[in-house]
């Protein structure tokens, strides 16, 4: 018998405006959860996830006088959101550049498991792969695939031989690709835009 | 548009290509406003599904932090400046977009080209058919349809799916669900026909629909402000007069129930919500229930249920299923 909607009060935004920290509180109870999980689906860390939410309250408390109380409290908790997560987002996608190429080299992709193949499953499969490479290949492949450093600087840096380093280099990207073929990526995808000539066999 | 936002979607449930992430890392590198807009829809249908993480201590601090700052307004030229850089914007990504449907259109006119849709469950997507009628689909639903429509207009969805359809007098549209078909000339009604759930229902909001059975002849006329429930157990049909409203809601991301069953009420929160839910006592059958839900987290709306009824419940652990993919969370419900 108790109808309830869960709408924003209007009123929860001309006081935050005022400089209430009761509304503001308020208006952090309401959307901590639904502004933390949407950031750990896109920073996938607990860490940096809730550092968004940290951040994003700050800034709100910060412009809450610039607040157009027409706006949609939803809108605009996503709009100072947004900036913080974008920012975070390319920092990572630009760490990670290096471990994507790695991928490309040890699974040679075609076309069909460019588009089907589980992308995030093999990063992790990637990963506890090299954990699990010899402790000194697993050392120079880190540096040289992931850290970027040439042959030369790993072979000035751990002092040894170029051919050595190079030895270990193939051992390990043997290693990684052998593993690989031999897993079971039947991981097919949702959502498919399909054409029925684009993928017809033979 | 939409193929982007459903790749935001699977990049966000861990479910992407490789293609994927490069184009997700192209969308974000580029200078435009894409990604923002694509993340903002992606918001606005979002909710969490998951058991409470404790945010306590970003709580205490960023009380801590405000109590002690003293809050100052940004200067003004901040706003000044950025209105004028996404004027400047505004231009490259309006020509691109327009590129990109030309492109889209050639490539889609074959007519044995078809569209396949799957929403996962806790999502909503729009989408617009290529007559220029428009579709809402909910969560765990599916939609396929021509590229192109010559002559009839059919489509044919599993799981729930709002229609606004254009207008045609010539060309009926024909919704085919589990066997069974709608047709429509020019009208709104909500389709419910999950193939979990023992009924198919047909509400009409606007206009006049026929439903049809699997040889397309006529089984009954439905009218306006009414809901017709087909059971598939006994091919039975419940006609009845509702608020159409209650059910088309969650077109606005409302999940509406007015003396909803539990057994209702927890299947239609696993569809919207994405989660498994389990009632582990019979007597919990019998209760009823009337609320409306807007944003809420599955927490919160479990929270506002039992403030008018005594039952608990309780997440499963999280645990990574095989393949490293993780399952649905799980709820329990139970007497106490």
């Amino acid at each position: 018998m108790q109808k309830r909607a869960f709408d924003i009060d209007k009123n929860l935004i001309i006081r935050l405006k005022e400089g209430s920290r009761q509304a503001f509180n308020r208006l952090f109870d309401i959307y901590n959860q639904k502004l933390y999980f949407f950031a750990f689906g896109y920073l996938k860390s607990e860490k940096e996830a809730e550092e968004i939410v940290q951040e994003t309250f700050l800034k709100i408390w910060e412009r809450r006088q610039a607040i157009d109380p027409a706006l949609s409290v939803n809108a605009y908790l996503f709009k100072i959101a947004f900036n913080f997560i974008q920012k975070r987002l390319i920092k990572i996608l630009k760490e990670e550049e290096l471990k994507h190429d790695l991928a490309g080299e040890i699974v040679s992709f075609d076309d069909y498991t460019a588009n089907t193949l589980n992308y995030h499953f093999l990063m992790q499969r990637i990963d506890e792969l090299i954990e699990e490479l010899p402790p000194r290949q697993r050392q120079i492949i880190e540096l040289r695939k992931l850290d970027g450093y040439s042959v030369k600087e790993i072979s000035e840096q751990l002092s040894l031989a170029v051919k050595t380093v190079e030895a270990h280099l193939t051992a390990g990207l043997k290693f990684l690709k052998e593993h690989l073929k031999s897993e079971k990526f039947d991981d097919l995808l949702l959502f498919l835009i399909t054409s029925r000539k684009k993928w017809q066999t033979g | 548009m939409n193929e982007k936002l459903n790749l935001l979607r699977r990049y966000f449930g861990n479910k992407y290509s490789r293609n994927d992430y490069l184009t997700l890392r192209k969308l974000f590198f580029s200078e435009n406003n894409e990604a923002e807009n694509l993340m903002s829809r992606h918001w606005n249908e979002f909710r969490p599904n998951q058991a409470e993480h404790d945010l306590s201590e970003v709580k205490t601090s960023v009380n801590r932090a405000i109590g002690s700052a003293s809050g100052h307004l940004l200067p003004k030229r901040f706003f000044h400046t950025y209105s004028k850089i996404a004027a400047v914007l505004l231009l490259p990504v309006l020509l691109a977009l327009g590129l990109l449907y030309f492109q889209f259109n050639h490539f889609l006119f074959q007519k044995d080209v078809f569209v396949e849709i799957q929403t996962p469950s806790g999502s909503r997507t729009h989408l617009n058919l290529p007559d220029g009628s428009a579709v809402w689909l909910n969560g765990d639903s599916y939609i396929r349809y021509p590229a192109a429509f010559s002559g009839t207009r059919e489509v044919e969805i599993a799981g729930e799916a709002f229609f606004k359809v254009k207008s045609d007098k010539e060309h009926p549209f024909l919704v085919s669900a589990n066997n069974l078909y709608v047709r429509a000339t020019g009208t709104e009604f909500n389709v419910l026909a999950y193939k979990d759930e023992p009924e198919l229902s047909v509400i009409l909001k606007k206009g006049k629909v026929d439903l049809l059975n699997a040889r397309k002849s006529e089984l009954r006329k439905i009218e306006t402000g009414h809901q017709l429930c087909y059971s598939k157990d006994d091919s039975s049909i419940k006609y009845s007069e509702v608020n159409a409203e209650e059910y088309s809601g969650w077109i606005d991301g409302k999940l509406i129930f007015r003396n909803a069953s539990m057994k209702e009420v927890m299947l239609r929160m696993e569809h919207w919500y994405g989660v498994d839910i389990e009632i582990m006592d019979q007597e919990l059958l019998k209760l009823h229930f009337k609320a409306t839900f807007i944003n809420e987290s599955v927490e919160e709306a479990l929270k506002l249920l039992q403030s008018t009824a005594t039952f608990h419940y309780r997440f499963a652990e999280r645990k990574a299923g095989k393949n490293g993919l993780t399952e649905n969370a799980k709820i329990y419900i139970t007497k106490n």
